[in-house]
């Protein structure tokens, strides 16, 4: 949906994909080393373009730039999306990481602090194909918790696969959160440190 | 000075205590599945403790194998 969340964090923020992003998209996904376990995109702008107006229309559904607050980079993609209102539910994912960045945690940080602190939802999940082995190494090692009924099956590109779903609920999220906000902000001192340098 | 072999083994008991798997001196971030975003910063900040030195933003990006921070603490501060 098209929306106004700008979540700014120590070393990274959030701010919603725009069309201007359709580029970005793309490489992003078609250049990941792991975009094999990502439903493709079609390497056009247009089509991406086309994805992004389909994507403003749906209602429960968040996508965000992941953007290095010194320099304003784009360094990832992350998304919020399938959300419940009723259940206070919702699942988080797309997510992608430019390899060199280390923005990884401190995204994870505000995506989830958006879900649980902004949006008051309850509880959310991930799915992983299961086979994307430092993925599902990382959502192990946060601490989020693996759903009772994992393996699940999940579909990339109508394909299924073997999935590992995994959940968190709010009050979970406020005993993992405090390790993984330490490990981000001593990696945005880091790069803070490094930039004022430049 | 520790020859490079034996850093590289030093190297490689921290990134074992870390990732909690024992690990050879040729583990890296491609070969090691438990190796991931999160433990390879515990990975570099357990380094930098280790060896009292400070990698900067592209360091922490590059250096992602044992043999690879082993040349790094290696190298004068």
């Amino acid at each position: 949906m098209r929306h106004d969340h700008n979540i700014e964090g120590r070393g990274y923020g959030l701010r919603p994909v725009a069309d201007g992003d359709a580029a970005f998209i793309v490489e992003l996904r078609t250049a990941s080393p792991r975009n094999q376990h990502l439903n493709s995109v079609r390497p056009s702008v247009t089509n991406q373009l086309q994805w992004l107006r389909d994507y403003y229309l749906r209602p429960d559904d968040y996508y965000f730039v992941i953007e290095k607050i010194s320099n304003g980079r784009a360094e990832g993609l992350i998304g919020l999306y399938n959300i419940d209102p009723s259940r206070l539910e919702a699942e988080w994912g797309r997510w992608i990481v430019s390899p060199p960045s280390l923005c990884a945690v401190e995204s994870v940080v505000l995506i989830l602090d958006f879900a649980f602190l902004r949006l008051g939802l309850k509880s959310v999940h991930s799915r992983t194909a299961a086979d994307n082995s430092p993925v599902v190494s990382f959502h192990d090692n946060c601490g989020f918790r693996r759903a009772a009924d994992c393996p699940e099956r999940i579909f990339i590109d109508g394909c299924p696969r073997d999935g590992v779903r995994h959940e968190c609920r709010a009050e979970e999220w406020a005993e993992i959160r405090p390790t993984l906000l330490e490990k981000a902000a001593k990696i945005a001192d880091r790069i803070l440190r490094h930039d004022s340098r430049r | 000075m520790k020859d490079s072999d034996a850093l590289e083994l030093e190297v490689a008991r921290i990134v074992s205590g870390i990732l909690r798997v024992d690990v050879g001196v040729d583990a890296s971030r491609l070969n090691v599945p438990g190796w991931d975003s999160l433990r390879h910063v515990e990975i570099l900040f357990a380094v930098e403790e280790a060896y009292g030195v400070t990698l900067d933003e592209a360091e922490m990006a590059a250096l992602d194998s044992v043999k690879s921070l082993a040349r790094r603490v290696s190298m004068p501060r």
